[in-house]
């Protein structure tokens, strides 16, 4: 018994240092023989990418809003380049972004996140900068429209009124986000704008706002149009008025509501779904990447999908995909700084 | 002073809630909550934890006279610790050998090893096993890299 | 009435047959194997199913939802480690059970149990949906704490042993799940500043290393390491009478409505029924120090919640778009998918799908307790492998489930961790089950408390002042004080005398 120990002990820490010495990685996928794309290679030559099982990392659990749009995409992407390409929830957001942030910059893991990615950097929520250890591949489509719901026996109707009644009962009203992140930024924005003071408390997803707001306890919350329809259809909350990115959105689908730029609220989101790369991802992977990903915007499924959640299909070139970026990120970090919570050095 | 089992456990996990309660602190607490905050449940958790391993060790005096507390047999003998020593290095190997090496290259290192060691000194058929570890190793990872798509480890070297 | 019948021709159509039972087949070694569970399965078919039929995907991922919750007590009862969350109680009478020489029945209670627990759930779900439903929005975060906390103290203070032991588990679990970004301001704690515990502690690996490690590692120990012994004669027939089951209704009945109204509750399903259930049951049962034993009451009283969940989680999601537990999550996303929108009208614009999904889920459970009754007798064969190869095996899988649940090697770590934890548990002689039950309800725990507290500016009071919390907040006090009561009350009797 001892022997057979002694020699087993040994086996295991000969083998650990021969491995340590001259071992081979072992991944997941098959290893990658093109080299290293440092080099610039000659417009129009194929570049080194793909190489192999793409997984794009969605910022969110399974099942997640986000994680949807995610798989729409690369439904539609995976023959377009093909590649099997695969998709990896995480329960966390900011995990999703550290882990990409760290993997090589080979075009073989992407991330995939709406605009709230700039909200968790600008406040702290997450070191990941994504001017800085990202890189933009595209934009894509919106996150489609949002309506601000409020329990069924409010006392007021729409957007306009609900103002009216925040203004003459300061800090009465609470409202739905979830701290440090993109629905923090939205309902700031508003308070702000609309010159009112709001309670804000904590309820992240979308199944805690709509049962919260339509239970009453809290007074107003944001969902997708889709969910604020049905469940006002069901008497369950009140739907107040329907928020986009553009004052000019296509509200034909809901005729019975209105915009809340409409209704004198001058706010607009800024949703959209990116997709990132590591930084350090040579610019031709980059190129290659974005313009293959034009091809979504066609695919059948990817459009009834996106219908069917209310967003519009969407993809934008790689010079426009940054500026949009740039814009966005200067624009909520300027909302951060007047609501106080821009996080130190950012 | 002799600590019987129980009263070396409460000890630990008094240390444990009192490490644990230094660092509660340093835990960031952000401006303008309508409530209690982050700090609150970390504290409640140790505070159980202390509360509850003084009683238990004080409940515990004098348990390992009384013959039928398990208190009054030691947890293993010495045989046995030597055991556990054993099985807890290589539950502990295992995990490092999979964060340096990866999964191709631990595995059959430590199914073997797990072989061997859990045999306990029956005899074992070394081609069956080395065939066993193989089957293990390869079909475990064609089901979650080829088949499933998911990941394993591999490893920090190269 | 011509939806349901519409819908019931669609879910005997030969394809959608064949897919669920190829998925529930599938289902069900998957939450047999530690390491693996019927979630895992379905999200590795949720990308399959987007470019199917809708009624093709659904019938897979239906199948695997009730295979993975319905093969978890195989190797609880063979092997003592829990195949998924979803059996860990199940552990502590199957296995016994099974060492006792009667493994036989032991599977076959556990067949029959998790059929009985998704059947008559679901049968529940399809004729109180509508009511149940609205239930669930009159629960604030105030009475959900309060339901939490009353799960927590009652588990403790149940345990064997005694209830301060109980609660230092239950302690040991909360603090573990602080470890990462808190539910509510996301603040970082305990992290140590590494990227990796920022996810916090996987309850896959705190569940492998306190069960699957600590067996084998305590029993190596010991010096324990023998499978229970399986006679061929015990293997034929069914193994259970139905004297089985009519002396223990209460305990049928408690474990139904307990798994029904768990699953029923947002985000706890059937690894928080599994443990309430065993738990309750055996504080009302009349042979309470028999628990732990191997009785088939305490199979029962697992298996019959944990499947019971499934029919509670299916009330929430078809009638408010709300996921009960993590698989109706994907089960949700999957109608997303193909165009459907969850929600209230959901029943109502496209009765024939709902009928189809209650229908099918009812189906899968009767291929299932089929199959395994058919083919139970093979099951024990496992235990013919022997120990050090068995063993080696499920160990490589726990650690291939713990790194796969996450993706990352710092839960690998955790689940080496609890191993430790463990050995000190056995060590003072503290039941695990405190633990890992707060340590799953630890998150909600703490956000409900923490909301509730913000959404209003009277603090604490409303959990005092809402009647639904209070009664849960009385009957957690209840259920500390009165075996203390009681006992004193025993006391004076007996003075008396």
């Amino acid at each position: 018994m001892k022997r057979t120990l002694a020699l087993v002990l040994a086996l295991v820490l000969a083998l650990g240092l021969l491995a340590g010495c001259g071992g081979s990685e072992e991944s997941a996928a098959p290893e990658s023989t093109a080299p290293q794309s440092d080099a610039p290679e000659a417009s129009g030559g194929d570049s080194a990418w793909p190489n192999g099982t793409v997984t794009v990392h969605a910022a969110s659990k399974a099942g997640g809003s986000t994680d949807l749009h995610t798989r729409f995409i690369t439904a539609a992407w995976s023959p377009l380049i093909g590649e099997n390409v695969v998709v990896q929830n995480y329960d966390s957001s900011a995990v999703a972004f550290s882990s990409v942030a760290a993997m090589d910059p080979d075009g073989q893991n992407l991330l995939c996140m709406h605009t709230g990615v700039i909200d968790s950097y600008l406040t702290g929520a997450t070191d990941v900068n994504p001017l800085e250890d990202l890189e933009v591949v595209a934009v894509m489509q919106d996150f489609g429209l949002q309506a601000i719901i409020a329990s069924p026996d409010a006392p007021y109707d729409n957007f306009a009124e609900m103002i009216e009644y925040a203004k003459e009962h300061p800090g009465e009203l609470s409202c739905a986000i979830a701290t440090k992140n993109a629905t923090h930024f939205l309902w700031g924005s508003i308070a702000q704008k609309c010159g009112v003071e709001f309670r804000m408390v904590e309820a992240a997803n979308e199944t805690e706002k709509l049962t919260n707001v339509a239970g009453g306890f809290i007074s107003l919350g944001n969902c997708s149009a889709a969910n604020g329809v049905s469940y006002e259809a069901d008497g369950k909350v009140k739907v107040l008025g329907l928020m986009a990115n553009t004052a000019d959105a296509d509200t034909s689908a809901y005729p019975q509501y209105t915009l809340i730029t409409d209704q004198g609220v001058d706010y607009t989101s800024n949703s959209y779904i990116f997709l990132f790369a590591p930084a350090g991802t040579p610019e031709e992977t980059l190129q290659a990447m974005n313009a293959s990903l034009e091809g979504v915007t066609a695919d059948e499924a990817y459009i009834e999908g996106m219908t069917n959640m209310g967003c519009a299909p969407g993809w934008m070139n790689l010079e426009d995909s940054r500026a949009a970026l740039q814009e966005f990120y200067d624009s909520e970090h300027s909302v951060a700084e007047s609501l106080g919570i821009l996080a130190e050095g950012r | 002073m002799k600590l019987n089992r129980t009263q070396v456990v409460g000890v630990i996990f008094l240390l444990i809630a009192a490490f644990f309660a230094a660092m509660t602190p340093s835990i960031h607490v952000i401006d303008g909550l309508y409530e209690p905050g982050p700090r609150i449940f970390p504290y409640l958790a140790e505070g159980i934890i202390a509360v509850c391993s003084i009683i238990m060790i004080i409940q515990a005096r004098g348990k390992e006279k009384d013959p039928t507390a398990p208190e009054s047999k030691p947890y293993l003998d010495k045989a046995g610790w030597k055991r556990l020593g054993l099985a807890s290095a290589l539950m502990i190997a295992y995990a490092i050998l999979l964060t340096v090496l990866g999964f191709l290259i631990s595995t059959p290192i430590m199914t073997l090893a797990f072989i061997f060691v859990l045999s306990s000194g029956e005899k074992v058929n070394k081609i069956a096993a080395i065939v066993i570890t193989a089957v293990l190793t390869v079909g475990i990872y064609f089901l979650f890299t080829e088949l499933f798509s998911i990941p394993l480890p591999s490893g920090i070297l190269f | 009435m011509d939806a349901f019948l519409s819908s019931f021709m669609t879910s005997l159509d030969p394809l959608n047959l064949l897919l669920m039972a190829v998925c529930a087949v599938i289902g069900v070694i998957f939450g047999a194997i530690p390491g693996l569970s019927g979630g895992m399965g379905m999200t590795l078919i949720l990308p399959l199913t987007f470019g199917m039929a809708m009624y093709n995907g659904f019938s897979m991922l239906l199948g695997m939802y009730v295979g993975g919750i319905s093969g978890s007590f195989i190797a609880a009862v063979l092997v003592g480690i829990p195949g998924s969350a979803s059996s860990i109680a199940t552990c502590y009478d199957g296995y016994p059970m099974s060492q006792k020489g009667q493994t036989s029945k032991a599977l076959a209670l556990g067949i029959i149990c998790s059929f009985m627990g998704t059947f008559f759930s679901v049968i529940v779900a399809m004729l109180l949906s509508g009511p149940i439903a609205d239930l669930a929005l009159k629960l604030g975060p105030w009475e959900l704490f309060s339901l939490c906390f009353c799960a927590v103290v009652l588990v403790a203070s149940l345990s064997r042993g005694n209830a301060v032991k109980g609660l230092i588990g239950a302690g040991i679990g909360l603090l573990a799940a602080c470890v990462g970004m808190d539910p509510v301001t996301a603040s970082l704690r305990f992290t140590f500043d590494s990227v990796y515990a920022q996810g916090g502690i996987d309850m896959v690996a705190t569940m492998l290393g306190i069960y699957a490690l600590l067996q084998v590692t305590a029993d190596f120990a010991k010096g324990n390491q023998k499978l229970p012994e399986v006679k061929a004669k015990d293997l034929r027939g069914i193994g259970v009478t139905l004297r089985d089951f009519t002396s223990n209704v209460k305990t049928i009945v408690v474990s139904f409505v307990l798994g029904l109204w768990i699953g029923f509750l947002p985000g706890m399903g059937s690894g928080l029924a599994n443990l309430v259930a065993y738990a309750q049951c055996k504080s009302i049962s009349k042979n309470q120090e028999e628990w732990g034993t191997g009785i088939p009451q305490g199979v029962m009283a697992s298996e019959v919640s944990n499947n019971a969940a499934i029919g509670g989680a299916l009330i929430p999601m078809m009638s408010l778009g709300i996921p009960g537990d993590a698989p109706t999550a994907l089960l949700l996303s999957g109608l997303i998918i193909h165009g459907m929108q969850p929600g209230p009208l959901l029943i109502s614009s496209h009765p024939e799908f709902v009928y189809f999904t209650f229908i099918m889920v009812e189906l899968a459970a009767i291929f299932v307790v089929v199959s395994e009754l058919l083919t139970k007798r093979w099951f024990p064969f496992l235990l013919k492998v022997p120990y050090h190869y068995l063993y080696s095996a499920i160990l490589v899988m726990c650690y291939v489930g713990a790194y796969t649940s996450t993706s990352s090697i710092f839960n690998v770590f955790m689940m080496v961790f609890f191993l430790f934890i463990g050995i000190l548990f056995q060590m003072a002689d503290i039941p695990a089950s405190p633990m890992i039950l707060a340590f799953i309800l630890a998150e909600n725990l703490e956000s409900y408390f923490r909301k509730g507290f913000s959404y209003t500016d009277e603090g604490i009071l409303p959990f005092f002042t809402r009647p639904v919390s209070l009664a849960f907040l009385l009957l957690a006090a209840f259920s500390v004080f009165w075996p203390v009561i009681s006992a004193k009350m025993q006391q004076k009797k007996k003075a008396k005398v």
